[in-house]
């Protein structure tokens, strides 16, 4: 008896030379209007400059902000879109699809515990080909409520026919969203996509980006062109019928058979919105992967933190690179295979911001398939293959983690020896200060060490510590710096201690850890020296405490013991109390430090200040400006 | 015409709980969850805890939903409970009591827990996990007929997500995700009547109280637990954050939703209706909606219209309840 193999659909054939697209990562800012905004901001804004149809939502942590931007357009006349404000992430895809069934270009947006909730529908999207777009901010979902990043929510949703596209800051996300309309528009895809970017470390980072006009971001998605329309009701369609054994192959086929032009569509794509924006992308990026011995290999923000410790390693003249992957789905399985089994790869360490407990992550997984397929057909080579479990449920990945990884890759590497079938570590929180990797040790560190500075804002909730990042993030790149401006999240309510942090530099800056040890330590509230006193400790040689408090430089380095370093102080609640009659601290502390630093001239923060704080009343303002005046006069130190 | 008790009543025996015992009584929920300054949440669950183990003498066991109270009193690896408590969602409470509570009747029957031995499952969500999200759980374990009592801490917004729309935000708020602008007044439709929809499930006991008539809320809470069935109380819990205001304005702003009749006490126990508290000389609407910054546009003279809707609304649904609280008197001989 002979087995009958029988093929699916016959497969076309995709152009030759495309679909797997890798570029070297170079670093293009592009043209258009420069903006400072966060992750969530920047989609909200692509969203609005698209104009969909309809958009139906479902708030969740951290994907909120985005849909109030958005909702702050819709109240402003910004956009025409019909926002549906559901009753739940079930009938938040449920509406997005029957809108783009009925002829609409929709949206939908949510996360981790929302995606899960919206999952039947999700599926349906792909299986009815409606060319719908999600944007997945990035958190944890999972057996325990965590509102923080990683990617486990991505890869809940990985077996669905979905594009999945991953952006690693707020210009991806920006980008990725326009880019997304017209991948899953295409007639040879026509199916749906989801934009992910990570929760927190991306969409409540303040950053510079830029972004196209509104005019050539319709040009470019140009007009929907539904393909099935419930509306065309002299040709009625019925969608989503019962399907049997015999035809649902061929219904998975089709889908697959789109999938399988999604990456030469998306290259296609990419190189037309390269032509409007001078920013080029693709599937998956290499940096610096020419004459590598190590790689890391990941997705997302941390890829921004890899980068960074790539440059500092190369600068010593160690070959270690690193690959960016942005299409998660399709997995671009020749691309990956081509870069990761060259010549010279000895060791690749996979990123995984998610795990299969008990195994190691997805991504590992999917690339130790890919590379094994890859040397049993061409090349015989494999590089060692280790997985690092990282960032899990929104632990910091810091510069020393990465830098903790090559080292072992280059160790592996000199000894040639794969370790073992279960090469996967978790990395976990190490709080006896291993996290701190000096960047500015290395010669490129040191190039650039004078124009950087890492500020630490400490407060508590509700004081302004957020609004203080954020605003000194927009300011510094208003005036042509580079930074970010971010705050630490949790559950917290009004009065909790909180952090802030604020990166400037003159240099564009990719790392995505939090600050452990800053030039700049400013305390809005001096209940909590006691609080974070072992910190203060690691503040830079020549770095300096701010406190706001009635009590002298002097007295506050005695209490805190701080050796070297400069103090100062500054009534900051006195100030803004007189002032503006609140206990809000952060105008004069931002306006100490901001005279302290020199970062720039008071009165162009004044300009800035008036600027951001429009919902403010007159007579507040002006408290505040009087408040930053004072301030830069009263601040004393030593 | 008469309204019939259809369902007939079966309670536990309580006493007369009175707020001034509550004095010395165990507290269920302890100090040092992490809730807002000024936050009325904490009281309700409190008074309901207390009502239930001091006044009628029965085990709680507590479901809940994801929202504010549920994080900030379950912080791991804190946890302000001293009461068994469950959560796993948000859009299930009801149907985490529905569970507790068939494990409780599949014990006794099994003589595993003391047939006496009263345990009574309270699951509580916030207006998100119970208008919103969590209507289709609740309305099933109403209709199933647990003996659940289903308090919603009505803040009138998502406030644990930073305040954005429920279908309890009221008419013309402003919310994150219905905000004011050339093109939108906040939110443009009324609220949902969830007391309402939980009448018409035709439970042995429906009631709405507010967070700042404390006796009045006791009461009710007491009088839900005690039914062996399933009953749903809808407290008014105001919030500072979201509704915009200081923190020691959080009970006036309650006590103006009532004296303006936005927001009416009262009761439906088997099968009659009885208002519980009538203001003397109600409040005009204007007064209410000063108190709190999220109506802060509705001020100006471009949204008289909106002012005009949200008059009505209350008017009609004020004289609807007290229609229905005569159609509920025995009629004259
Ligand atoms: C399925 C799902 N969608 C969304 C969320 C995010 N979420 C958590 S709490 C919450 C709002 C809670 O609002 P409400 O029930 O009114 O309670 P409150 O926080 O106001 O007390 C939301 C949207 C979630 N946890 N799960």
């Amino acid at each position: 008896m002979s087995l009958k193999l029988k093929t699916w659909m016959p497969v076309r054939k995709l152009p030759p030379g495309t679909g797997q697209p890798i570029m070297p990562a170079e670093r293009t800012e592009g043209r258009g209007e420069a903006h400072a905004m966060t992750g969530n901001d920047a989609a909200a804004y692509a969203l609005m400059q698209v104009d969909p149809h309809v958009a139906a939502a479902y708030p969740i942590t951290p994907q909120t902000e985005l849909m109030h931007k958005f909702a702050e357009f819709v109240a402003k006349g910004k956009v025409s879109t019909n926002l549906v404000t559901v009753e739940s992430e079930h009938s938040a895809m449920t509406a997005t699809l029957a809108a783009s069934a009925a002829g609409s270009r929709a949206f939908t947006a949510t996360c981790a515990n929302g995606l899960a909730y919206m999952l039947e529908i999700y599926g349906n999207a792909g299986a009815l080909r409606l060319p719908v777009v999600l944007l997945l901010v990035n958190r944890h979902v999972g057996g325990l409520l965590n509102i923080h990043n990683d990617h486990t929510d991505a890869m809940l949703c990985r077996n669905a026919a979905w594009l999945q596209l991953h952006g690693e800051n707020a210009q991806e996300a920006y980008d990725l969203t326009v880019m997304a309309f017209r991948v899953a528009e295409d007639p040879r895809v026509r199916l749906p996509v989801t934009v992910c970017f990570d929760g927190f470390i991306v969409s409540h980072t303040v950053e510079k980006l830029r972004t196209l006009k509104k005019e050539e971001v319709q040009g470019f998605v140009g007009e929907f062109a539904p393909y099935v329309d419930l509306l065309d009701t002299d040709n009625p369609r019925a969608v989503g019928p019962l399907v049997q054994p015999d035809t649902t192959v061929t219904f998975y086929a089709q889908v697959s058979e789109a999938m399988r032009w999604a990456p030469a569509v998306f290259e296609e794509v990419a190189a037309e919105y390269a032509q409007l924006s001078g920013r080029q992308y693709s599937a998956l990026e290499a940096y610096r992967m020419e004459d590598a011995e190590v790689a890391i290999l990941g997705m997302g923000s941390v890829c921004g933190t890899t980068r960074a410790v790539v440059d500092a390693l190369r600068s010593e003249g160690v070959k270690v690179g690193m690959v960016k992957l942005r299409m998660f789905r399709p997995f671009p399985v020749e691309a990956l295979a081509r870069v990761l089994t060259g010549p010279n790869l000895k060791a690749l360490c996979v990123l995984d911001k998610a795990v299969e407990l008990g195994n190691g992550g997805p991504l590992f997984a999917e690339t130790a398939a890919a590379l094994a397929l890859q040397a049993k057909c061409d090349s015989g080579r494999m590089p060692i293959l280790t997985n690092a479990i990282i960032g899990l449920g929104g632990r910091d990945v810091t510069l020393a983690d990465v830098n903790g990884i090559y080292t072992n890759l280059l160790n592996l590497a000199a000894t040639g020896r794969q370790p073992g079938m279960d090469p996967i570590v978790y990395i976990d929180l190490n709080d006896d200060g291993e996290n701190i990797f000096d960047l500015s040790a290395s010669r490129l560190g040191k190039e650039r060490a004078s124009s950087t500075q890492n500020i630490v804002m400490m407060a508590r909730g509700g004081q302004g510590a957020k609004t203080a990042s954020y605003l000194l993030a927009q300011l510094m790149i208003d005036i042509g710096k580079y930074a970010q401006g971010f705050p630490t999240y949790g559950p917290e309510r009004t009065g909790a201690p909180i952090k802030a942090f604020a990166k400037i530099s003159d240099h564009p800056i990719d790392d995505r850890q939090q600050i452990y040890a800053p030039d700049v330590f400013a305390v809005f509230d001096e209940t909590l020296l006691d609080t974070f006193q072992a910190e203060f400790q690691n503040l830079a040689p020549e770095g300096l405490l701010l406190v706001n408090t009635k009590a002298s430089p002097k007295e506050i380095r005695e209490k805190v013991g701080l050796v070297g370093r400069r103090v100062y102080t500054v009534d900051a609640t006195g100030i803004a109390i007189a002032e503006f009659g609140a206990n809000r601290p952060n105008t004069a502390m931002m306006a100490a430090m901001l005279g302290i630093l020199k970062l720039c001239d008071i009165e162009q923060f004044k300009e800035a200040f008036k600027n951001k704080m429009q919902r403010l009343s007159e007579k507040v303002l002006q408290g505040n400006l009087k408040a930053i005046d004072r301030a830069v006069a009263e601040v004393q130190g030593e | 015409m008469e309204t019939k008790d259809i369902r007939g009543p079966v309670t536990r025996d309580g006493k007369k709980f009175t707020p001034q015992k509550l004095l010395g009584t165990r507290h269920s929920l302890g100090a040092g969850h992490a809730a807002c300054a000024g936050c009325p949440g904490p009281s309700v669950i409190q008074a309901a805890l207390h009502a239930a183990r001091d006044g009628l003498g029965c085990e709680p066991v507590v479901a809940f939903a994801t929202g504010c109270m549920e994080v900030v009193t379950t912080l791991y690896p804190s946890n302000a409970w001293r009461v068994p408590y469950m959560h796993s969602a948000f859009p299930n409470s009801a149907a985490t009591a529905s569970g507790i509570e068939a494990a409780i009747k599949a014990r006794k029957a099994r003589g595993e827990i003391p047939a006496d031995k009263d345990i009574k499952v309270v699951a509580f969500g916030g207006d998100g996990g119970t208008y919103d999200i969590g209507l289709q759980a609740l309305s099933g374990a109403m209709e199933r007929g647990h003996d659940i009592t289903y308090i919603c801490y009505n803040n009138e917004a998502y406030m644990n997500t930073g305040v954005q729309r429920s279908s309890a935000t009221p008419l013309g708020a402003f919310t994150n995700t219905a905000q004011v602008g050339e093109a939108r007044v906040g939110k443009s439709e009324f609220v949902k009547d969830l007391t309402r929809i939980m009448i018409a499930h035709d439970l042995p006991y429906v009631a709405q109280a507010s967070v700042h008539r404390f006796p009045d809320m006791l009461s009710k809470l007491q009088k839900a637990i005690a039914v062996r069935g399933p009953s749903f109380v809808n407290v008014l819990s105001t919030c500072p954050v979201g509704w915009g205001m200081t923190t020691d304005e959080v009970l006036t702003a309650a006590e103006l939703a009532v004296e303006c009749n936005v927001w009416p006490l009262y009761e439906f126990e088997n099968g009659k209706y009885r208002i519980t508290y009538r203001p003397a000389n109600p409040r005009p609407l204007m007064d209410y909606i000063k108190s709190q910054t999220r109506f802060r546009h509705l001020l100006k003279p471009e949204y008289a219209d909106i002012v005009r809707r949200f008059e009505e609304y209350i008017a009609l649904r004020w004289q609807e309840l007290n229609d229905l609280e005569k159609l509920s008197q025995p009629a004259a001989a």
